[in-house]
């Protein structure tokens, strides 16, 4: 039997008891109180509730007046996807097929994996500003067959996704070390932590506890209290650090920042 | 093995095809759909004139979808699925939901009496609910029903118990008349509201068409049948 015709919701039952009773309770609509507001089910649905209490999404590109600061706004939102994200407009630089993307991207997130799909991702990057998406119309087939006239599915889609130049704006500055320029000069107290964790994962890629021991014990983390997850974090959203095999690995553009600081 | 006569072996055919089409309907209603069932129906023919309305326009749509399926379809779909059936508020009006009893009861609640009334048909003929863990009233388990009452004519035209296929003709003729055809147009009307893709306005109008052939189609069936015993 195909997966479109299984039966799935019944099991035949050769012993069936039919005297057997349910023993389910029954909502009765005799017992509801009309005078309980809690007893109603007539309740404003979600959309019409009260501003207040309407909880907007994480990231909106609703929100920005430009499609480059939405873009910045859904790296610092996800700054675990930033590296895919940035990859993906790279690719779509002069137009890639949705099935090549999602091929490469499942690749690229063999060690960091998402519960996103690469299209969810497209997605987001296309509300951002930083990517269209061109869905061509795909002809009618129609057939006849015993005088019965059919419509067949003869041809595949595969839309093309392109980057815009916001898109590829934001790349470009990113690629060039904006984030870690940005995260030096806001973080600046803690320059020498920053250069320690790269010049260690420069000589080879570290675990978490490796890390660890040459972070949690310094003076200058004690007060206030910062921790290795702090500094790798934030060197990970910069795109310095990359999550590889099990380990904290420093990337082209780590290996640069590290040569100039 | 007897050679069965060539009337028979349509009528065979013609149980066998219902079940398929009770059988996809019914799964498109239970789930979400997903990739391999996407690339399944991708291999089907839809017929562009089959005489009832509902049915063209709900395999046109569907074709139509159908034919631009690409990666993110799945997710397009699982979202539209969602928004129809299951609904983001908390009264009673904000999906097309797809139980009998909220149809059928005045304040529009779950488990009334459309919902015992089909448990009991079930059990009368020896089912009961297997991976189910919702309301028996869902229109995927009714449809899922005919499947199985089709399924099992089939197998009575077969073993030539031709007393066996007519009981259960009038069993589905019953079940029709007093549950799918007294709920799903309304159930259908509100999908077309919330649906959003072609795909799920496409289901809604192709189940209501085929609800409505099944019923001319099992109302000749077993008029020949009387007629034929009043000879």
């Amino acid at each position: 039997m195909s997966n479109m015709t299984r039966v799935e919701g019944f099991e035949f039952d050769n012993e069936f008891d039919p005297l057997e009773e349910e023993q389910e309770a029954f909502l009765d609509p005799e017992m509801i109180d009309d005078d309980n507001p809690d007893d109603i089910e007539e309740m404003p649905v979600i959309p019409n509730m009260p501003e207040g209490v309407v909880r907007k999404g994480v990231f909106d590109a609703n929100n920005y007046d430009d499609a480059r600061d939405a873009l910045r706004a859904l790296f610092e939102k996800n700054p675990g996807r930033k590296p895919t994200f940035l990859s993906i407009i790279e690719m779509c630089e002069n137009g890639k097929p949705a099935s090549e993307i999602s091929r490469e991207v499942d690749e690229l997130q063999e060690h960091n994996y998402s519960v996103y799909a690469p299209m969810t991702l497209c997605r987001a990057l296309e509300r951002a500003g930083a990517l269209v998406v061109d869905i061509p119309e795909s002809a009618e087939e129609a057939e006849t067959n015993d005088g019965v006239e059919y419509l067949e599915i003869t041809e595949e889609v595969d839309p093309i996704w392109t980057a815009t130049q916001e898109g590829l704006d934001v790349l470009k500055e990113e690629r060039e070390g904006k984030g870690v320029k940005e995260l030096f000069e806001a973080d600046g107290t803690y320059l020498a932590i920053y250069k320690r964790v790269l010049e260690f994962c420069d000589e080879e890629p570290r675990t978490k506890k490796e890390i660890d021991l040459i972070v949690d014990h310094d003076p200058l983390v004690q007060s206030p209290r910062r921790y290795s997850n702090h500094f790798i974090e934030l060197l990970e959203a910069a795109h310095a650090l990359e999550w590889k095999n099990n380990k904290w690995t420093i990337t082209e553009l780590g290996k640069k920042t590290l040569a100039t600081m | 093995m007897s050679e069965q006569p060539t009337e028979e072996l349509d009528l065979i055919a013609l149980m066998e095809s219902r079940a398929q089409t009770y059988g996809l309907l019914s799964r498109l209603f239970r789930v979400e759909a997903d990739r391999e069932l996407l690339d399944e129906m991708r291999g089907m023919r839809f017929p562009t004139s089959t005489g009832n309305r509902h049915v063209d326009e709900g395999y046109k749509l569907l074709y139509t979808y159908l034919k631009g399926v690409w990666d993110d379809s799945v997710t397009e779909l699982a979202i539209d699925y969602v928004r129809v059936f299951v609904g983001h508020g908390v009264n009673a009006f904000s999906a097309a939901y797809p139980f009998e009893s909220v149809h059928t009861s005045e304040r529009r609640l779950l488990m009334q009496e459309a919902r015992d009334e089909v448990l009991a048909t079930y059990r009368a003929n020896n089912l009961k609910k297997g991976k189910w863990n919702e309301g028996e009233d869902h229109i995927a388990l009714e449809l899922e029903f005919m499947q199985v009452l089709c399924g099992r004519i089939a197998e009575a035209l077969k073993a030539d118990d031709e007393d066996a296929a007519i009981e259960m003709l009038n069993t589905q003729y019953n079940f029709l008349e007093n549950h799918l055809i007294n709920w799903v147009p309304m159930l259908v009307s509100e999908m077309l509201k919330f649906a959003k893709t072609d795909f799920y306005q496409g289901l809604g109008k192709l189940t209501l068409g085929f609800i409505e052939t099944e019923e001319e189609l099992l109302r000749d069936l077993l008029n020949d049948e009387m007629a034929e015993e009043n000879k």
